[in-house]
């Protein structure tokens, strides 16, 4: 490195004028002002661009040795780079760093995270977000509703509903399907208990509601009261409460028919009544609409908890209680 | 109304991920639970085209559960999460379907 320094810290006028003259490879000092101006001319020139002009003179060799030690030096960093951990001692350590650098940096260079890849990461990053977004919103907006799907017989007469045809009533409360669905399912209940039937007329029986309503201008007979409290018996499918209330308390209970047998029959034929059946979507309910629907009057939530408790006990069916 | 059981009302009211099937003989109905997959876009961002073609970019693919009570005289499904029946499809599937029953 002293030539380069050298070199640096010395102007060129001054290397121009100390040329020695014991010079064998330059040769006799030429006598013009015009040859030396010219020589001088060339040698500066040549240091700075031109190395094998430099061959002759003192700067020349200097020049030569330093391009001789920036090759070395470059021939020494490529050997470097390229070399494994079975180098010499002194230099491994070097060239070892010297090699994670690079690798690092050839590996970044191999794979530079190019503008299409970043543009398409962002894409799917904002189409992640957007969905989930999408997803927020439509969880927000989908509201509580309802929709009974009743048999023709009984057309709904109110005017909340937000679509009301024959056989459908929608809403978006609950209490504006609760009648609805009360008096639907109060018909099958009597459908089953056909002694009672026998007592009451038809009417009554297949439109307990209306029969209620007709009653209603004539005052409550005894008939209707007793009509009433089958009815409200009846709503509740819990195997017989009266047959459990026996002298012998022994579990009568049968369990009532599996739906898949009975859900598509022809309705009673013994009771004469027309096919009935409901479907109920509820979409998007809260607790209060859940404990509502499935709420089992107190009254008879006890003996349903016996019941229940006797029936998983005994059949050890996988309705726990 | 329904009389369910305190496990179905648990289930639904807690969205069991799990497909089952359980079987309530004492109380007379089913309940299966499945689940399925929704096609459903956010409401007030819809256009005529896209829900006729089908394909808004902002339709997201969900993952619902669907509570399946079977009774004897009837169905109830509940479902959370989800917006309610197509008209389409009850005005054309399902009330004729039920006429069919009645």
């Amino acid at each position: 490195m002293d030539p380069q320094s050298s070199l640096q810290d010395s102007p060129p006028n001054i290397i121009i004028s100390n040329v020695d003259p014991d010079d064998i490879f330059r040769g006799e000092r030429p006598q013009t002002s015009d040859q030396g101006s010219a020589t001088s001319q060339k040698s500066f020139s040549s240091v700075s661009s031109d190395s094998t002009s430099l061959a002759g003179g003192r700067f020349g060799a200097l020049a030569t040795r330093l391009e001789r030690a920036i090759t070395r030096w470059a021939r020494n960093n490529w050997a470097d780079s390229s070399s494994t951990n079975s180098s010499s001692s002194s230099d491994t350590s070097h060239s070892s760093f010297r090699t994670a650098n690079k690798s690092k940096s050839s590996r970044r260079r191999r794979r530079p995270p190019s503008l299409a890849d970043l543009q398409q990461r962002e894409q799917s990053e904002r189409a992640v977000a957007a969905r989930m977004r999408a997803r927020e919103l439509t969880r927000r907006a989908i509201p509580r509703e309802f929709n009974l799907y009743c048999p023709p017989l009984y057309p709904p007469q109110d005017d909340d509903f937000i679509k009301e045809e024959r056989q459908l009533v929608r809403g978006l409360s609950l209490d504006v399907i609760l009648p609805h669905l009360h008096h639907v399912l109060r018909k099958p209940g009597k459908a089953r208990r056909p002694r009672h039937r026998g007592r009451l007329p038809r009417v009554e029986l297949d439109h307990p509601h209306r029969s209620h309503r007709h009653h209603h201008s004539h005052g409550h007979s005894e008939e209707e009261a007793r009509n009433l409290r089958a009815s409200r018996a009846d709503t509740l499918e819990v195997p017989s409460l009266t047959m459990a209330k026996g002298k012998d308390k022994v579990p009568t209970t049968r369990p009532l028919p599996y739906p898949l047998q009975t859900a598509l029959t022809q309705g009673d034929p013994v009771a004469g009544t027309s096919p009935q059946a409901w479907w109920l979507d509820v979409a998007s309910p809260s607790w209060e609409d859940m404990k509502t629907l499935g709420r089992v009057s107190s009254s008879s939530f006890l003996l349903l908890t016996v019941e229940l408790t006797r029936g998983a006990v005994a059949t050890s069916s996988p309705s726990h209680p | 109304m329904l009389h369910l059981h305190p496990l179905t009302l648990e289930d639904i009211l807690q969205q069991e991920p799990r497909e089952k099937l359980e079987l309530f003989p004492m109380l007379g109905y089913y309940f299966i639970v499945f689940r399925a997959v929704e096609y459903s876009t956010p409401q007030g961002l819809l256009d005529g085209a896209s829900l006729t073609s089908g394909l808004s970019q902002l339709g997201v693919a969900n993952e619902i559960c669907i509570y399946l009570v079977v009774f004897r005289d009837g169905i109830c499904t509940v479902s959370c999460g989800r917006a309610s029946t197509d008209t389409t499809l009850t005005d054309n599937i399902i009330v004729p379907f039920f006429k069919h029953l009645w």
